[in-house]
């Protein structure tokens, strides 16, 4: 096949990958290495400071963060596109890859090199953020005739907008296998990782784990504004059983992860994907989560982990039938399903028939 | 009369055109596409849907995104840029008032010219921005705007002043007992300042204005709200136009000590034009606007500002706080220049 140039936009916040928290962000670096492995030439246009074997183009001195500028202020992520954009007019690339949730209405018109977009957030109103609602409502007539890539089934089936079949792709999450390895045995206790909120279901999973009376080891990171949420609900719950271990780094991830008899993820919200399900099962740990979002995407129930209702008590009894589950398989499964590989690849295809019928 | 132009205007989707309360862009964006179209040129106003205008009215959102709650603007921007962008041929000029959110209509070089008036203060990021971007040109609001803008290596087409309809500011030679402060009640416009110089001074100060974002409800309740309990301060809150013309033109003097470089300050013409005294910080535009000891006081302190409270406004002759506005900031003399600086742009972007 012919190699590509491929423009990869990203939002501008932190750098690529990030250091701890950012599930986009790492997607993203994932993508570009593998792509660049396969022998494109990839040009990123992200935060300085990002690591990438892509051609790396920033417009602003800082990552955004560090720079104090409100996520509400988008004068950098929008020269970060015209940037982009600037370069696929004068012909330098095949197709221009945008992860900046809605920004590309206005640009992929300027130029006939086609875009894709890939939605990483949720195109619906969910209990995690109410106030999308309008936003969204103003994006639902004109968004039809972009190229999207949804990151689950479930995101596609609820976004707000109707996308023609031949528009969108459905590509799941990656994650690089080597940094998690396959723990067959686990251990005796559970885990439960995310943002700390409510949404993610941290009390859900400490109310079963003090059911059966078994050790639960809770990590994440506790922003700001989620501080008062930790001291009031969570904190008076913590004693030798139930344990707070912090935010954890990539490189502590999968003996976490692998130690665990399995991870709890009984959400509240309807996930778009879950990368930490992908990373768990990466591991052979299997998941047991609440019908909610991609989990019975993600999770072959009874095979991988367990897709359960939204209740504790069933939450109890699956983490009693957890040990039937073949771990081995779980990490095969994984492998064949969410690696940075299969992500990868199905991205090339997407860009390969893009280009091939323009005007899709 | 200049040669008749097609022009587009580009609001701020923020509130309508004409705002119904606060909106100082809106106010003379306004004033610009009316008397535009009564000169006969052929205007294209894109703006919310709840604003009134004689021009044609383009709307990417029914109404203002503020009125909707609408906290992040990115998608209604991406539907205004694209509506703009399908209709350049149609223009012979796209005057832009949304600042940065319209730049990269510049990317495309096979149109329309696009003048940005700067209605804000340019912080180093926006300059940076505009920097990036090729093809356009700038107006400034104000000389000191210009210099700042210049300072930071953007170029500058023109400055035209904001003008007002003077008529429906009504003049008084007998004002009341009190002071006034009109604008945001934040730190950059110095709300706190002119609470404390009238408190010290011992007059009446009624304030008046509004608060948008977070930030500034934080700054209101722990810096401001504190210091209005006090027999010298009456708090308005939020006035129409009508409240605030009877405001300003009963008051004694608007005290407009202002912590930012200020690139125009509507609110001091619409004063004058009641015929009330401006007492301003020597800041931005102000002693371009503020005719010293003629119009007004352009003073450095608190305690200047309580020494012309108390010893030196009564001297100002109050017409010729308004004849200096009839002079100089009428919607007459604002578009004359606005058609001068059309009129050179397009010279300049065909050539």
């Amino acid at each position: 096949m012919e190699k590509l140039r491929i423009a990869q936009v990203a939002p501008l916040w932190i750098p690529i990958p990030p250091e701890k928290y950012g599930g986009i962000e790492r997607i993203i670096a994932m993508l570009c290495d593998g792509l660049v492995e396969k022998g494109h030439e990839v040009t990123l246009f992200a935060s300085p400071g990002s690591r990438t074997k892509a051609k790396l183009i920033s417009v602003f001195d800082k990552p955004l963060l560090d720079a104090g500028i409100p996520w509400s202020n988008p004068i950098w992520n929008l020269r970060n596109l015209s940037k982009a954009y600037e370069g696929a007019i004068k012909g330098e690339f095949d197709v221009v890859h945008t992860h900046l949730d809605i920004w590309s209405l206005f640009f992929h018109n300027l130029t006939s090199v086609p875009t894709i977009q890939t939605m990483h957030n949720p195109l619906y109103r969910t209990n995690a953020d109410a106030n999308k609602d309008d936003r969204l409502r103003l994006f639902t007539g004109e968004a039809s005739n972009l190229n999207m890539v949804f990151i689950s089934q479930s995101a596609r089936d609820q976004a707000m907008v109707e996308f023609p079949e031949n528009k969108v792709r459905l590509i799941y999450n990656g994650i690089d296998m080597n940094h998690f390895k396959l723990n067959p045995k686990g251990s005796d206790h559970f885990v439960w990782i995310a943002r700390m909120n409510k949404h993610k279901g941290v009390e859900n999973a400490i109310a079963a784990a003090e059911k059966l009376g078994v050790k639960l080891l809770l990590a994440g990171r506790v922003d700001s504004t989620q501080q008062e949420y930790f001291d009031t609900y969570i904190k008076p719950h913590l004693n030798d059983k139930i344990q707070y271990v912090g935010e954890l780094s990539e490189m502590e991830l999968s003996d976490f992860y692998g130690q665990a008899k399995a991870l709890l993820y009984p959400i509240e919200w309807e996930e778009p994907f879950g990368l930490v399900v992908a990373e768990a099962m990466a591991c052979g740990t299997p998941v047991i989560a609440y019908r909610r979002g991609s989990m019975p995407e993600l999770i072959e129930d009874g095979k991988t982990g367990f897709v359960i209702d939204s209740d504790t008590n069933k939450l109890a009894e699956a983490m009693k039938m957890v040990d039937k589950v073949d771990r081995t398989y779980v990490r095969r499964r994984t492998e064949e399903r969410f690696s940075k590989e299969i992500m990868t690849a199905n991205y090339e295809k997407t860009y390969y028939e893009l280009i091939e019928n323009k005007e899709i | 009369m200049s040669k008749q132009l097609r022009i587009a205007q580009v609001a701020p989707l923020w509130v309508p055109v004409p705002p119904r309360t606060y909106g100082g862009i809106e106010l003379m964006l306004s004033l610009l596409t009316e008397e535009l179209v009564a000169r006969g040129h052929k205007v294209t106003l894109f703006a919310s849907g709840d604003s009134k205008t004689k021009a044609e009215l383009v709307a990417p959102t029914s109404t203002g995104l503020w009125l909707r709650k609408v906290r992040s603007p990115h998608a209604v921007i991406e539907v205004l840029l694209k509506e703009v962008h399908n209709r350049r041929h149609d223009f012979d000029l796209i005057h832009n008032h949304a600042d940065f959110f319209m730049f990269p209509l510049a990317m495309m070089d096979d149109g329309t010219p696009i003048l940005t008036t700067l209605h804000r203060p340019i912080d180093d990021a926006e300059a940076q921005a505009i920097k990036a971007y090729p093809n356009k040109y700038f107006c400034a609001i104000s000389e000191d705007q210009k210099r700042s803008a210049e300072e930071k290596g953007i170029k500058i087409s023109g400055v035209v002043y904001n003008g007002i309809d003077v008529p429906r500011y009504k003049f008084s030679n007998w004002p009341d007992d009190y002071f006034m402060y009109l604008g945001r009640l934040n730190d950059e416009k110095g709300v706190v300042d002119a609470i404390e110089v009238a408190k010290r001074a011992k007059v009446p100060l009624v304030v008046a204005g509004n608060i948008v974002g977070g930030d500034e409800w934080n700054y209101f309740f722990h810096k401001v709200q504190p210091e209005l309990n006090s027999e010298y301060i009456r708090f308005v809150g939020q006035v129409d136009f009508n409240e605030k013309v009877r405001l300003l033109k009963d008051a004694r003097a608007l005290l407009f000590p202002i912590h930012r470089r200020e690139p125009f300050g509507l609110v001091m013409i619409e004063a004058m034009a009641c015929g009330t005294p401006v007492i301003g910080y020597n800041k931005g535009s102000v002693p371009e606007v503020v005719k010293d000891g003629e119009t007004g006081f352009v003073i450095n302190s608190k305690e200047e500002m309580i020494e012309a409270i108390l010893y030196k406004v009564q001297k100002i002759k109050r017409s010729a706080c308004r004849e200096h506005v009839e002079k100089n900031f009428t919607i007459q003399k604002m578009v004359d220049t606005y058609e001068e600086v059309y009129e050179k742009v397009i010279f300049e972007w065909k050539s």
